[in-house]
């Protein structure tokens, strides 16, 4: 117990006695990690939206009624042609006194609007559900022109565009991560050099009085450790600060909060990484430099 | 306690250190180890400690081939080793205590045992009541008291003294000895290598000369001069050294 107390207490002295170096080590693991847990968060941000918007109908066909001289027979027709498609998982139909219903509900705090409207102004329409939600542009392309069809909408186009931004994003943001990571192991390899240098006396003595391999080199592997750990933490608060931050905006078509379960679990991997990556410089510092 | 077999040290330049080297010392024994600078005793020390790696030959050190110790159980070697350095290596940062504590830790002693192991050798070598100094508030013999009460705290068998009188004036280097002896008293083998002839002769102890890499006297209860015959015939060939060493005899009781 004495002994690693004695090997912490090395260790934090040693950090004292670099401030800035380690301050530059620590730095460096902060942004690789920040950079790196933040592209995390923001694809399952992404993620999660997707899969909430693919929970939904993810094509809305409006269709033409009586008046343009389309029956409700039509309506059944391209339904049930709509369902042959292997593409498709469902289609329901909404017919106009349901859609006026919708309409009420959605315009409830507009009395004037629903005032002057009634159910002729709004129409009909199919909602489909795809088994695969990257084909909507085949099923708009193939409803296209059909006679009872007024308009398509379909959100697939908004999931897309997101996905892409999303995937340009992440990548550099990894590659980013990467590079700073590098540098961060790298970094505390040289601050283990330079505590390694400033203590030379001292680790002569050690040797020269029969300390173990192991206890001369304990504290300097601690000392990255501790580095890593550190510039771990930071990355997971500021990443926890900037979610608290996103989620305090409400944006109804987003959703920014991601279950609590998501954002521990990846901290404390990134806590382990940071510690990891600390012992991985340390280790490179220590080559050659501490043999007997 | 120490046995060395034909060891031969060739630096990697090249330069020869020690050639053939043999000599036998039993537990208990008091040995001066002289010679001229370059002569190999250095060498031979840090060999002993597994400092450096013989090129040839054989060294047991307490009953162990250490030539053949694998580098993890070097730190073993030197736990049964104590050593003395001409310049103390004390730790500046770190009071008396603490530097003779620092031993112990290092070896993971509990507290307890450090403390009152560290007591004991504070007043073996009488700096009883200035535990908490620096070394920068002691005086060069003060300091070597440390640096012994260090090298001995863990009670080695062996004792390895390298010039431990070097940076002492002759009065200061007495009080030294007379701790030498003593510790040499509990048993505990000592070499201890040294130019200083006034100690030498005062001691007449076992006596070991090298003398460019080779064993050239070995004299039980010598005197420095009787080591130097045969080095003054071979004075002629080396024109530099003769200087330095001529005057020896005659400063050797104020050396510096």
């Amino acid at each position: 117990m004495s002994r690693i107390t004695y090997l912490l207490r090395d260790a934090f002295q040693n950090m004292r006695r670099n401030v800035l170096v380690v301050a530059g080590a620590i730095l460096a693991i902060f942004i690789s990690l920040a950079l790196a847990f933040s592209a995390l968060m923001l694809n399952e941000i992404v993620r999660v939206n997707t899969l909430l918007w693919q929970e939904g109908e993810h094509v809305v066909v409006f269709l033409k009624d009586i008046e343009d001289g389309i029956s409700n027979a039509d309506h059944q027709a391209l339904q049930n042609q709509i369902l042959d498609w292997q593409e498709v998982e469902s289609v329901r139909y909404v017919d106009k006194a349901e859609a006026w219903e919708e309409f009420q509900t959605i315009f409830a705090d507009s009395p004037s609007l629903l005032d002057i409207s009634d159910q002729s102004i709004v129409p009909a329409s199919l909602r489909i559900k795809l088994s695969e939600i990257e084909r909507y542009r085949d099923i708009e392309f193939r409803l296209d022109g059909q006679p009872a069809v007024r308009k398509i909408v379909s959100p697939g186009e908004v999931i897309e565009r997101l996905s892409d931004l999303n995937s340009v994003l992440n990548r550099l943001a990894v590659g980013l991560a990467v590079v700073q990571g590098g540098a961060a192991v790298v970094l505390i390899a040289n601050t283990i050099r330079l505590a390694i240098y400033a203590r030379r006396e001292e680790v002569a003595v050690m040797r020269l009085v029969g300390a173990s391999n192991w206890f001369i080199r304990i504290p300097f592997l601690l000392e990255g450790m501790l580095e890593g750990l550190v510039g771990a933490g930071l990355a997971v608060l500021a990443v926890w600060v900037g979610q608290q931050a996103l989620g305090g905006i409400d944006i109804n078509i987003v959703q920014l909060n991601l279950p609590e379960g998501f954002f521990l679990r990846w901290a404390v991997a990134f806590m382990l990484f940071g510690s990891i990556a600390g012992l991985v410089g340390s280790a490179l510092g220590l080559r050659r430099y501490l043999r007997v | 306690m120490i046995r060395v077999e034909g060891v031969t040290k060739v630096y990697d330049g090249g330069a020869v250190a020690l050639r053939d080297v043999s000599l036998d010392i039993p537990k208990g024994q008091f040995v001066f180890l002289v010679g001229a600078s370059g002569s190999g005793k250095s060498t031979l020390i840090r060999l002993m400690l597994r400092e450096e790696e013989v090129t040839r030959g054989t060294i047991w050190v307490a009953g162990k081939d250490i030539t053949k110790l694998p580098r993890w159980r070097i730190p073993d070697l030197r736990r049964s080793v104590g050593t003395v350095f001409q310049d103390f290596k004390l730790l500046p940062n770190k009071t008396v205590a603490e530097n003779i504590a620092f031993a112990l830790e290092v070896l993971g002693h509990p507290r307890a045992v450090v403390r009152s192991q560290v007591a004991q050798v504070i007043d073996l070598v009488g700096l009883s009541g200035k535990e908490d100094r620096y070394p920068r508030q002691l005086s060069g013999g003060e300091q070597q008291r440390v640096s012994v009460a260090r090298a001995f705290v863990n009670r080695p068998p062996i004792l390895l003294a390298d010039e431990p009188t070097g940076n002492l004036d002759p009065k200061t280097s007495v009080g030294i000895m007379k701790l030498l002896d003593r510790i040499n008293r509990t048993g505990t083998t000592i070499l201890m290598a040294t130019h200083d002839h006034a100690i030498v002769d005062a001691m007449r102890r076992r006596v070991i000369a090298l003398e460019d890499g080779r064993v050239s006297q070995d004299i039980i209860g010598g005197r420095y001069e009787d080591t130097m015959v045969q080095p003054k015939t071979q004075l002629a060939d080396a024109p530099i050294e003769p200087v330095e060493e001529g005057a020896d005899p005659f400063e050797g009781a104020t050396e510096a």
